[in-house]
């Protein structure tokens, strides 16, 4: 049985069915983040990104919160639409107003997809946002070309002067262990069914290497993913013989103390369900059919 | 009428915070980016219960929370149209400012639109913070509207008393509604309404 809560930190959630919520539900994730990227293929205006932001912030975390899930975002014009003049200044116009919701907890996924050199000025743009809101910064690094393009970000990073602590740098493997393995970057690895990395890959990776500064995410969107590959993953650690307070390191400690760093969110509450219920005449919060008032199982 | 925020009597530290808002907003800050930030910086502790009437409004105060009465505070000033935004735009703490705070601000014929948006929202604490502790929909709703409304309120099994004013705007079409939902739910050997009895009683009398 699964009693180490977990922290699910890259979930494009709003690809998938309640059933994977529920799913995710049963299998201990208390937190999933969602990070804004693309919906699969080109978006034409402007007014599609409002929307699905808007549907990132709103109608997604109340969703979730319906599964006892916490939802927060990370907000970001990804590096595939960054390519498109068509919306790429409109929307980096945007991302100040998002960049304060009280649910964005990063700025995010942006990074390199095709190396391009417009990609790369995208990044430094939304890099001095996350400097100008606080926020820490969730980077998406090429599935084509992976060490050239990790090699990239990382480089584009250093010369920023972003704090690298402040850094969840994304979609690594056994190569690029070796590039961030002791800089302070927060190491991220997407863990897929069967390409890339899958869980007894990430296994191996873990008795190698350890769990500091290492986190671990499904990367679930509408391609062949999969929402459990963290809590699949877990159960191979035990497996293993991983110590539990090693599990919970990777799995809650370390993306929950990354996301909750910049104060915008207060990380007590994510082991309690979030609010879904009404609010009362006294302005109480009570669940449907009458459930516990919030922060009562604090 | 600029100010109204101030008929809530606001203590003297939160009346000093909105006070640093409405400042920030006379320096150029963009209400669109700092509403957000509204809760984080005012909070969200509810102010002291208590019936207010502000000209034909009525409403329970105890549901504002601080944060709430800065957004009204900022919406005076920037206007109906950009306060709409935090609606359309907005996470859950600012859809709720603006479910607070637009219905002062706005024409009847914005509050009428505002309610007919606001009555197909999934988020049932949002539409119920619309429709109940206030006179708002009692007041500018037509027939059709307020028995859509009632029928909703009563779908999601909010209590009949805190519908302001539903004896006044009772029909026998709403009636014939509760009774049919009654039905459907006797039916189904799920719970009816409680208030279904009260308001069919009405009519009769
Ligand atoms: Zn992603």
């Amino acid at each position: 049985m699964n009693t180490i809560p977990i922290f699910e930190p890259h979930a494009h959630m709003i690809s998938r069915v309640t059933d994977d919520y529920e799913r995710m539900s049963a299998a201990g994730v208390k937190v999933v983040l969602e990070p804004a990227f693309w919906l699969g293929q080109p978006r034409t205006s402007v007014g599609s990104f409002i929307d699905y932001f808007d549907t990132l912030i709103g109608f997604e975390r109340y969703r979730a919160s319906q599964f006892g899930i916490h939802h927060v975002c990370a907000m970001a014009l990804n590096p595939r639409e960054a390519n498109d003049p068509g919306v790429r200044d409109a929307v980096l116009k945007l991302l100040p107003r998002y960049l304060e919701k009280g649910g964005v907890v990063a700025v995010g996924e942006l990074g390199l997809d095709e190396m391009t050199s417009t990609e790369e000025a995208c990044f430094e743009v939304q890099v001095e946002l996350a400097k100008k809101h606080s926020l820490p910064l969730l980077v998406h690094t090429p599935h084509r070309n992976k060490r050239q393009g990790f090699v990239r970000c990382f480089e584009l990073l250093k010369h920023s002067g972003f704090p690298l602590e402040q850094v969840l740098l994304d979609h690594g493997n056994e190569e690029t262990i070796a590039i961030t393995m002791g800089t302070g970057v927060l190491q991220g690895f997407s863990i897929y069914p069967n390409t890339k990395m899958d869980p007894p890959r990430m296994v191996a990776l873990l008795k190698k290497y350890g769990t500091e500064r290492i986190s671990i995410n499904s990367a679930c969107d509408w391609g062949i993913s999969d929402p459990l590959s963290v809590p699949k993953t877990v159960a191979l650690m035990r497996e293993a013989g991983f110590e539990e307070a090693s599990i919970r390191k990777l799995v809650w400690d370390t993306p929950a103390e990354f996301f909750s760093a910049s104060g915008r969110v207060n990380r007590a509450e994510w082991v309690c369900p979030p609010e879904a219920a009404p609010f009362s005449a006294t302005g109480t919060t009570i669940a449907r059919g009458g459930g516990k008032v919030p922060g009562s199982c604090c | 009428m600029a100010g109204l925020w101030k008929s809530f009597a606001p203590e003297t530290a939160l009346a000093g915070m909105i006070e640093s808002e409405l400042a920030a907003l006379a320096g150029g800050a963009e209400f669109a980016v700092r509403a957000a930030g509204l809760p984080r910086r005012i909070g969200r502790a509810l102010l002291p219960s208590g019936q207010m009437k502000l000209g034909v409004v009525l409403l329970e105060r105890g549901v504002w929370r601080a944060c709430d009465l800065a957004a009204l505070a900022c919406i005076e000033v920037v206007g109906a149209e950009v306060g709409m935004e935090l609606f359309l735009h907005g996470d859950r703490d600012e859809r709720l400012m603006s479910v607070r705070a637009l219905p002062l601000v706005s024409s009847q014929g914005e509050l009428q639109q505002f309610l007919r948006r606001l009555q197909s929202c999934n988020d049932q604490a949002l539409f119920e913070a619309g429709f109940v502790d206030s006179n708002h929909a009692a007041r500018v709703l037509d027939e059709a509207d307020w028995n859509r409304a009632v029928l909703k309120l009563a779908f999601v099994g909010v209590a009949l008393e805190r519908i302001t004013d539903w004896e006044a705007r009772t029909n026998p079409v709403l009636g014939a509604m509760l009774a049919d939902l009654a039905a459907e739910r006797q039916a189904a050997g799920r719970p009816v309404w409680a208030g279904t009895n009260v308001v069919l009683a009405s009519l009769d009398r």
